[in-house]
C-alpha cells in the first residue's frame, strides 16, 4: 500500500493493575478505507482494544507500546497513554464507535432526534443546518420517514432501526476511523445484511476505515479486507478472510471455523 | 400500572385547595380576635368549628396552618432536592477521590444532631420562617444525595453514557442531558419521602416553639396551643392532630403509589 496506514499499532499492550495483561504485543495496521475484522472469543480483549484506543479502557488499565493515528500533524498522534485533553477532540471527529446492543446505546428517556442533534451541535453547526443534516444522515441509512423518527423514543423503534440510527449518529461526526463492537450480533440475519451493506458503502463512498470486532465468521466473509484472530490478548493469526476461513492455521481459528461449519450444516 | 389511591388524591387536593384559597374565601383571618365569641364550641356566631381562647376562628386557623405547613414542605423540599441532586450527581459521576470527599462530608453532616442544630440556628439568626426552610432543607438533602449518587454510579456505566463519551461530549453535557433525565424517577421517589417527613419536622419544630411564631400559625403551633388546654377543650388538640395525620398519610400513600410506578 502506497498510502500510510490510518491507524498503526506497534507492540501495543494493555495491562490491568489487578487482573494482569489484557492485550499483549499487538502490531497491525488499518489502512485508509480498509475494513479490518478482529475475531476472537469472549474475554479475548476485543472490546477493550476498541475502548482503549478511544482512551476509555476500564479503570486501572494502562496502555503500553504505540498506537498511532495518522493525519494529524506530520507524525500523527499517539493514542497509547494519551491524556483526556488529547483524546476528547478525537472522539467523534476522528474516531467514532458503534456498539453491540442498539437498545442500550440510546438514552431511553430522550428522543432519537435530541440525541442525534448533539453530534452536529457539538461541532458548532448552525441550528437550521443541523436539522437538514439529521434528515440527510437518516436517509443515508435508508430509514423511512426521518421527520417522524426524530420525534420517536428509542423503545418505539425496532432493533434494526435503532442500530441504523446509531450508524447515522456515528456518521454524523464523519470520523475517519469507525470502531465497531459486534455491531450485528444483536440483529436478525436480514437486518445484519443491511447494516453490513451500509458499513461497506461508508467505506466506498466516504473512504472511512473500519475496525470491526465480531465472533461471527459470516460477517467476516461478507465484509472484511483483512482478518486478525485474537486469543487471550494476542494475535494468533492474520490474513485475508479467504485464507483464514479456508485454511486456518492457529488452533483457535481452526476450532472457530469448525464450529461455524457445523452450525451451518444443520438442516 | 397501579391506580393512584383515590382517597389520598382527594384528601391532598382538598387540603391544598383550602390552603391556597383561605385568604379569599373566609370572612375571618387567623389573627384578629372576635371578642364576642371567645372559647366557643362549633357553629356559634358564624364560626363553623368554633374559636380558641383568644376568639380566633378555628377553621380559618386550620386552613392557614395547612398553608404554612405545605409552604414549608414545598420550599424545604425544593432546596433539599436542588442541593441533593446536584451533590449526588457530581459525586457519582466524577467518582474516585471527588466522590470519597463529597460523601464523607455528607457522613459528617449526617452525624450532626438535628434539634440542637436548629436551636443554635435560631439563637444566631432569630426565629424566622425562612430559617425553618433553610434548616430543614439543609438536613434533608443528605438522603437525596446518597440515593442520587447510588443511582448515578449505575447509570455512568451504561452503554449510552459511554456512547455519549465516545461521541466527544463533555462531562457537564453528559451529566445534564444523559444522566439527569434518567434520575427523574428516583428523584420523584425521594420527593415523596421528603415531603411528608418535612411536614412532620415542621410540626415538631413549631411545637417546640422553634418554627412559626404567633400570631402566625402552623400545625405545630396549633398542636402546642391545643395541648395546653386539652382537658378543657379537647377539640383544640384533636382538630390540628387530625389534619396533620391526614396530610402526612395522604402524602405517604401517594408517594407509595408513585414509587411503585416510577421507582
Amino acid at each position: 500500500m502506497a498510502e500510510a496506514p490510518l491507524l498503526s499499532l506497534r507492540s501495543y499492550g494493555l495491562v490491568h493493575r489487578i487482573s494482569g495483561p489484557v492485550l499483549r504485543d499487538l502490531s497491525f495496521d488499518v489502512g485508509q478505507a480498509e475494513i479490518v475484522c478482529i475475531v476472537g472469543e469472549s474475554g479475548s480483549g476485543k472490546s477493550q482494544l476498541l475502548l482503549s484506543l478511544l482512551g476509555m479502557a476500564m479503570p486501572g488499565a494502562t496502555a503500553s507500546g504505540s498506537a498511532r493515528l495518522a493525519g494529524i500533524g506530520l507524525a500523527g498522534i499517539e493514542l497509547a497513554g494519551a491524556s483526556e485533553v488529547v483524546m476528547r477532540p478525537l472522539r467523534g471527529r476522528q474516531m467514532g464507535m458503534l456498539f453491540q446492543d442498539p437498545l442500550l446505546s440510546w438514552n431511553p428517556c430522550r428522543t432519537i432526534g435530541s440525541q442525534l442533534r448533539e453530534v452536529p451541535v457539538l461541532r458548532g453547526v448552525e441550528s437550521a443546518e443541523v436539522h437538514r443534516r439529521l434528515l440527510q444522515a437518516l436517509r443515508d441509512v435508508e430509514l423511512q420517514d426521518p421527520e417522524r423518527l426524530l420525534r420517536c423514543y428509542p423503545h418505539q423503534l425496532s432493533g434494526g432501526m435503532r442500530q441504523r440510527a446509531m450508524l447515522a449518529m456515528a456518521v454524523l461526526g464523519q470520523p475517519r476511523l469507525l470502531l465497531a463492537d459486534e455491531p450485528t450480533t444483536a440483529l436478525d440475519p436480514t437486518t445484519q445484511q443491511r447494516v453490513l451493506q451500509h458499513l461497506r458503502r461508508l467505506r466506498d463512498q466516504k473512504g472511512m476505515s473500519i475496525l470491526l470486532v465480531t465472533h461471527d465468521l459470516g460477517v467476516v466473509a461478507e465484509i472484511a479486507d483483512r482478518v486478525l484472530v485474537l486469543e487471550q490478548g494476542c494475535i494468533v493469526e492474520e490474513g485475508t478472510p479467504a485464507a483464514v476461513l479456508r485454511t486456518p492455521s492457529s488452533p483457535y481459528a481452526i476450532r472457530l471455523v469448525q464450529a461455524a461449519r457445523q452450525l451451518e450444516g444443520l438442516p | 400500572m397501579k391506580a393512584l389511591p383515590r382517597v389520598s388524591v382527594i384528601l391532598l387536593a382538598g387540603l391544598a385547595l383550602a390552603a391556597i384559597l383561605v385568604p379569599w374565601i373566609s370572612p375571618w383571618d387567623y389573627y384578629t380576635p372576635d371578642w364576642d365569641h371567645v372559647d366557643q364550641g362549633p357553629g356559634l356566631g358564624g364560626h363553623l368549628l368554633g374559636t380558641d381562647d383568644l376568639g380566633r376562628d378555628l377553621l380559618v386557623r386550620l386552613m392557614w396552618s395547612c398553608r404554612i405547613s405545605l409552604l414549608v414542605a414545598a420550599a424545604a423540599s425544593a432546596i433539599s432536592l436542588a442541593i441533593g441532586v446536584a451533590w449526588g450527581l457530581l459525586a457519582g459521576y466524577r467518582g474516585g477521590r471527588t466522590d470519597a470527599v463529597m460523601m464523607r462530608i455528607v457522613d459528617v453532616l449526617y452525624s450532626v444532631p438535628f434539634t440542637p442544630f436548629v436551636i443554635v440556628l435560631t439563637v444566631l439568626f432569630g426565629r424566622d420562617l425562612v430559617l425553618l426552610f433553610v434548616a430543614i432543607g439543609a438536613v434533608s438533602w443528605l438522603d437525596i444525595a446518597r440515593i442520587v449518587r447510588a443511582q448515578t454510579l449505575g447509570l455512568r456505566e451504561r452503554e449510552f453514557v459511554i456512547a455519549a463519551q465516545v461521541a466527544g461530549l463533555g462531562s457537564p453535557a453528559i451529566m445534564w442531558r444523559h444522566i439527569l433525565p434518567n434520575l427523574l424517577g428516583v428523584t420523584l421517589v425521594c420527593l415523596t419521602l421528603t415531603v411528608p417527613a418535612v411536614i412532620s419536622t415542621e410540626a415538631f419544630l413549631s411545637y417546640l416553639g422553634l418554627g412559626a411564631q404567633s400570631p402566625l400559625t402552623s400545625l405545630g403551633v396549633m398542636l402546642a396551643d391545643g395541648a395546653a388546654q386539652m382537658r378543657a377543650r379537647p377539640l383544640l388538640l384533636i382538630l390540628p392532630a387530625t389534619v396533620l395525620i391526614a396530610l402526612v398519610y395522604a402524602c405517604n400513600s401517594l408517594g407509595d403509589a408513585l414509587r411503585e410506578r416510577y421507582g
